[in-house]
Parts: structure tokens; C-alpha cells; sequence
């Protein structure tokens, strides 16, 4: 196969499949799954819009991409449709405007360009899409509060700008920094990673947990002494405290 | 066979959450072995009640879901002997159990302990039908105002129309000088609109609120009324025979209580 018989673009809203017009659809189904499969991390858990364009599929070879889609992507897929209905402002991976694939950039011309050095290349976001960055450097950010009953996962590290109340909970396969009180439970490691740590300006959470091991606060804690941040950490198959900036 | 006992109220504040604490530990004082279920999901407290939130691992719908054995979820109490709690989650909601869920749950957790005791959320919506799915016998919680009586009176309905005979009645933050006065509901009042039995009265006490930020169930307290008033109701759980009189709600104490001793109930 010298060129692929599909390939995954990423738009604002979801994800544009370029098919190659001269494959044949048994082909570019098996090019899908492979695909799918490698990076089935990333799509996992996501709300997708698909869009197809390159060539024009039947209702029945529709209906074959789209459980696919829906079987191997573990994304939820909420419909499937020729390109042209997706408004073209939310194509975010647009091609190099000197590149002969002119055809292939959007209508309109007022999408912002990229800088030179995106350009040269394949797009970003296409990159993002057909190699998914390891997923301890996926962090997803939390600005606010996260007040009880709210929950935070994360396949990498989280960072909160604001408190960790208790009934609230994190669990992430990296770290978790909060930039505000624990109170709740939060989980660094969740995926076995013992060397993960949480730091947080005051750590009083209900519960901590590294990898596989849990503690909890003694039940009289009374330390109000000014820290600049506390980081919890394993430290010899047990959970420790540092204060740091004291 | 342990029997499955759902505390109740339709409104929210009455204190089932107090009450299910209380009569939990109540019950493990005198030699059962007692667990209780807070099914109030997305809003748990029972854990907070008993001081038990940092133990929590496993919870209710870990339990249903099948993602941990039913003894994983069991949280011992750090001070009563016999007492286990299985809390509710926090991060869903109450379609994440289902009433045939709930009795298949309490059926199994029957064949190991005398009593499971069952705290309904606030409301006759979805956590209201899981409570009350697997129970064999209701205790509606009420206070003495109209509002609390009213939702009371429509909870006794609905358990009858569930299957659900004779709930019983806890009549619970009375306050006897206010009901003297006339300012309040007496029990009287209550009983005659709900047409029910009633299985205690728990006076207001300041204790509750104490021991509760604590983490302590004020049964523990010796000398608080409601203690008193809750091991009271607790004994008439355990042994329904036994006939177990109801608290002198009279305050005891300062002079108005001096008189009283020494020139009698006249007017008071």
C-alpha cells in the first residue's frame, strides 16, 4: 500500500476521514481498524462528528464505517456524513495553502492561518490524531473549585486552580498538582504508577492514594503551619508528606 | 433471617440520616449485628454522620455493578462492634441503582446480619423506590410541623401501595415547652392524622447537632434525652414484646423542673 486508503482529520467538533477514491471499501475498512486500534486510547470516551470526503460511499458502506467506527474507536459517534454538510469554519486541520491540495482547504478563505513552522509539515492536529502523544502527557486543566459529587479523570496528570472539597474526587494515571486545598480524594497513579505524586498548597484530603495504596489523615490533625506546598509521595511502600517553602 | 428495616420521610431535614445512624448503632449496642445502606446517591451523609468518609473504597454502586464483593464494600464502624455501613457513591446519580438490584442486594445481605437498616434519600422519586424495594418494614420520620406531617402522610401511603404494611412512626425534634405553649404540633395531633403507630418521639437537643459535626452517634451520650429517646426506640426494634415506656419529654432540670418536683404537675 503506498499511500494510505484513509486518513483521520481532526475539526473543531470531531474527525474528517479522507478516502482515498481509488481504494476499494474492504480496503479502507481494514486501514480503519488498524488505525483505530493504535490509537484507541485517544479516542476513547470522546463525542464525535464524522465526516467522510475523498469519495462518495453507499448507504450500506456507510453503515459499515459507521459500526466500525462505533465497534473499534471506543468514541461515541454521534452521526456520519459526507463532509460538505459539516460547516467548513470547524475544519481545524487545514493543508499548507502553497501545497497542490488546495482543493481540499476549506471554502472560505478567514480561517486563521498557522505559524510558517506548522505548515511545513503535516498539520498538528493530524499528527495528534495518527500518533497519540503518551498519555501521562495528556493533563487535563480544572479551573474553579471541584465541589462534592464532581469527579476528575484523567489517562495523565491534572492540575485544579482552586480547592478539592470534600466528596469531590481525581484520579489520574500521572500527577495531580491542585493549586488550592485537598479535601476530597484524590488518586496520582491510578494506573499503578507508584512514582506519581500529588501536591497541592495544603494537602487535608479525606483520603490520598499512590498506585495501589490508600491512607487516610490521622484522625486529630491539627498542623495549620504555613507551607508554600505539600507533595505527597511513596516513599519506601508508604505514603509520606514533604512540606516544601516552609 | 435478618429483617430490612427502610427509615423514611419524604421531606428532606427531619432527620432519617440522625435517626438511621442512631438506630444503627442503637441496635449493635444491644448484641445485633447491624449494617446500614445509604442509598442517598450523589448526596451521601450517612458516612459523614458515623465519621466514616475517609475509610470509604467501595461503595453502593461498586456494589450493584458488580466491581467488588458485597464484604469489600462493608465499612466497620470505628466504634461500635457489630455495625457495618455500605455508603452511597458520590459521583452518580440514583439511576445508577435499580430497585431488583436493591432486593437482590438486601436479600443477601439478610442471610449475615439481624438487621439492615436502609437510609432513604429525601423525595419519592427513583432513591426513594430503591430504598424502599428490598424492605420488609418502614419507620417514617417526621417533625412536628405541617409540612413534614404532610409528605409523612404521603410516604405511608405510597409504602402501603408498595407492599409495605404498618410503617411505623418516629416523631423526632419535639420541643415540649413550645408544644405547651400551643406553638407547636403535640404528638397527638401527628398520630391522629397519620392514623399510624408510633415507635418513639426524640426531643430537640443540641446534643444531636454536636455529636453529628463529631462524627459521633448521640446514642453513645448518656445524658442527653435524645440518646435517651433513641435507645428507647432502639429496644423496641430489637424486642417488639417488650413494653418499653415512652421518655418523660418534661425537662428535668432548673427551677421551672424544681416546682414542678415539688409542688406537682399542677398547671405546667
Amino acid at each position: 500500500m503506498s499511500r494510505d486508503s484513509v486518513v483521520f482529520k481532526g475539526t473543531a467538533t470531531g474527525l474528517v476521514l479522507e478516502l482515498d477514491p481509488a481504494a476499494d471499501i474492504d480496503d479502507i475498512l481494514v486501514t480503519m481498524e488498524q488505525k483505530m486500534l493504535a490509537a484507541a486510547r485517544f479516542f476513547k470516551g470522546a463525542i464525535l462528528d464524522v465526516a467522510y470526503r475523498g469519495r462518495e460511499l453507499t448507504p450500506e458502506q456507510e453503515a459499515l464505517v459507521l459500526d466500525l467506527l462505533h465497534r473499534k474507536s471506543g468514541a461515541r459517534i454521534r452521526k456520519l456524513t459526507r463532509e460538505q454538510e459539516l460547516p467548513p469554519a470547524s475544519i481545524i486541520s487545514q493543508k499548507d495553502p502553497q501545497s497542490a491540495q488546495r482543493d481540499l482547504r476549506p471554502a472560505h478563505n478567514d480561517v486563521p492561518s498557522k505559524p510558517p513552522q506548522q505548515l511545513k509539515n503535516q498539520p498538528v492536529q493530524e499528527q495528534m490524531l495518527l500518533d497519540p502523544p503518551e498519555k501521562e502527557e495528556i493533563t487535563r486543566f480544572h479551573k474553579g473549585t471541584l465541589r462534592s459529587g464532581q469527579r476528575i479523570s484523567s489517562p495523565g496528570h491534572v492540575v485544579v486552580l482552586g480547592d478539592v472539597n470534600p466528596g469531590a474526587e481525581i484520579v489520574a494515571a500521572g500527577n495531580i498538582l491542585v493549586m488550592g486545598v485537598i479535601r476530597g480524594l484524590v488518586h496520582a497513579g491510578s494506573e499503578g504508577n507508584r512514582d506519581a505524586v500529588v501536591t497541592a498548597i495544603r494537602l487535608k484530603p479525606m483520603q490520598l492514594r499512590i498506585a495501589d495504596i490508600i491512607t487516610r489523615p490521622p484522625e486529630n490533625l491539627e498542623n495549620d503551619f504555613f507551607t508554600a506546598y505539600e507533595t505527597a509521595r511513596v516513599k519506601n511502600e508508604t505514603i509520606v508528606i514533604e512540606e516544601t517553602g516552609k | 433471617m435478618g429483617e430490612i428495616i427502610v427509615i423514611t420521610s419524604g421531606k428532606g431535614g427531619v432527620g432519617k440520616t440522625t435517626s438511621t445512624a442512631n438506630i444503627g448503632a442503637g441496635l449493635s449496642n444491644l448484641g445485633k449485628k447491624v449494617v446500614l445502606i445509604d442509598t442517598d446517591i450523589g448526596l451521601r451523609n450517612l458516612d459523614v454522620v458515623l465519621g466514616l468518609e475517609n475509610r470509604i473504597v467501595y461503595d453502593l454502586v461498586d456494589v450493584v455493578e458488580k466491581k467488588c464483593r458485597v464484604k469489600q464494600a462493608l465499612i466497620k464502624d470505628k466504634r461500635f462492634e457489630n455495625l457495618f455501613l455500605i455508603p452511597a457513591a458520590q459521583t452518580r446519580d440514583k439511576s445508577a441503582v435499580s430497585p431488583s438490584q436493591m432486593i437482590e442486594l438486601c436479600d443477601e445481605l439478610r442471610k449475615d446480619f439481624d438487621f439492615v437498616v436502609i437510609d432513604c434519600p429525601a423525595g419519592i422519586e427513583q432513591g426513594f423506590k430503591n430504598a424502599i424495594a428490598g424492605a420488609d418494614r418502614a419507620i417514617v420520620v417526621t417533625t412536628p410541623e405541617v409540612s413534614a406531617v404532610r409528605d409523612a402522610d404521603r410516604i405511608i401511603g405510597l409504602l402501603e401501595s408498595h407492599g409495605i404494611k404498618d410503617p411505623v412512626l418516629l416523631i423526632n425534634r419535639i420541643r415540649i415547652d413550645m408544644v405547651k405553649r400551643g406553638d407547636m404540633m403535640n404528638i397527638d395531633d401527628i398520630l391522629e392524622i397519620l392514623a399510624v403507630k408510633h415507635i418513639g418521639v426524640v426531643p430537640d437537643d443540641e446534643k444531636i447537632i454536636e455529636s453529628t459535626n463529631r462524627g459521633e452517634p448521640v446514642i453513645a451520650d448518656s445524658k442527653s434525652m435524645a440518646g435517651q429517646a433513641y435507645r428507647n426506640i432502639t429496644r423496641r426494634i430489637a424486642f417488639p414484646d417488650e413494653n418499653i415506656p415512652f421518655l418523660d419529654l418534661e425537662p428535668a432540670g432548673g427551677l421551672r423542673g424544681l416546682f414542678k418536683k415539688v409542688f406537682g404537675d399542677k398547671k405546667v
